[in-house]
């Protein structure tokens, strides 16, 4: 074998200077056994990059998930939500408690409701906020601090057909005394 | 929201960086990994199955505060492993018959064409299947995009092995497709 074969593997994978990779260009253009090799190589890579892409293509296409798969999608979503969160939540700690976020603002996230436990209850923008309560009793929050709920659209957050349609994603995010996030919670 | 709904508690602290990269990561991988595990032989569902689990443990990895080197090829090994413990009927896979579906993949301009693709894509698949497995699997994870050296994360072979290995799958494909 060619001295030159470990070094045409990296610089195939791009991994070499400047100047080595002109030296392994020239050489190749010289080189009968490495330039087949290459030349080998480039045709079944696109063939086997076809095969996979028509495997892919010809598997079957999920149109719904059922039971854990939606929970496993609502972990997925979450990872994106926390994305989210990171643009919504440094606009609110400037924008008055109870307040709702015009859409222009905030074009892929609608802020539904700032609640507090000691506050009275404003009107709900979300058919999910009149059932919240009980939910949020049940889990470890500390009641004191101030809760932000978003709702955010399934398909913002996932492939088309990962989840049925019109599903969205409600996540309400605890946020410390500092301002800071320090909690959320996401229900599909 | 209806009765059985389960909330996700997620406790917040240096989400920013790692929520931003698996993100990315997931944009950049989720069809690479699709394709890896499809050709591997798992359905389409139990590929997206696997993905998500993988994605899933890609998450608690990054708020673990665990390693963020060679997260493509963490990724890779990650969802491997997902697929071999899935079927621990690896072998039923590739001794099934040949997938019929392939000719709905197949979508050329004419339909002489089309049974030639048809006909290449059959010939590939016949000699991936007489492939060992390592051969196939170095074929496939490049296939995904991933250099030698990863690939050699993925499987746990040296970046030498891995390129002597291609080399000898590339060179049996080349005389049994005629490529």
């Amino acid at each position: 074998m060619c001295e030159f074969s470990e070094k045409l593997i990296a610089h195939l994978d791009g991994e070499l200077a400047a100047g080595e990779a002109a030296e392994v260009e020239r050489h190749v253009g010289a080189c009968a056994e490495c330039c087949s090799r290459l030349r080998t190589y480039e045709r079944l890579s696109h063939c086997v990059e076809a095969y996979c892409d028509a495997k892919l293509d010809a598997s079957t296409p999920r149109t719904v998930m059922p039971g854990k798969s939606v929970l496993l999608g609502a972990g997925a979503a979450a990872v994106v939500a926390m994305v989210a969160l990171l643009v919504v939540v440094p606009r609110l700690r400037d924008v008055p408690r109870s307040t709702v976020i015009p859409r222009a603002e905030a074009p892929a996230i609608v802020v539904a409701q700032t609640a507090h436990a000691t506050v009275a209850p404003v009107k709900k923008t979300h058919r999910r906020a009149a059932a919240a309560p009980a939910q949020v009793r049940e889990t470890n929050w500390l009641p004191a601090e101030p809760a932000i709920r978003i709702a955010i659209p399934a398909e913002a957050l996932l492939p088309p057909g990962a989840v049925p349609a019109g599903v969205t994603f409600v996540a309400d995010v605890r946020i410390a005394p500092d301002g800071s996030a320090r909690q959320m919670i996401v229900w599909p | 929201m209806s009765g059985d709904s389960v909330p996700i508690v997620l406790p917040f602290s240096r989400f920013a960086t790692d929520a931003c990269e698996a993100t990315t990561l997931y944009r950049e991988l989720r069809k690479p990994l699709l394709r890896y595990l499809v050709c591997l032989g798992l359905s389409g569902d139990e590929a997206q199955d696997v993905v998500q689990d993988a994605f899933l443990s890609l998450h608690r990895h990054l708020s673990a505060g665990g390693s963020k080197e060679n997260i493509r090829s963490w990724l890779f090994r990650v969802a491997h492993n997902g697929a071999r413990n899935r079927q621990n009927r690896y072998d039923r896979r590739f001794s099934a018959p040949i997938d019929p579906e392939m000719d709905s993949a197949v979508d050329e301009a004419t339909p002489e064409r089309a049974v030639l693709e048809k006909e290449k894509f059959l010939r590939l698949e016949m000699a991936m299947r007489q492939l060992p497995e390592t051969e196939r699997e170095c074929l496939l994870l490049r296939a995904g995009g991933l250099r030698y050296r990863e690939i050699g994360e993925v499987l746990g072979m040296a970046t030498s092995t891995v390129g002597d290995t291609v080399d000898r799958a590339i060179k049996k494909l080349a005389e049994k497709c005629n490529v």
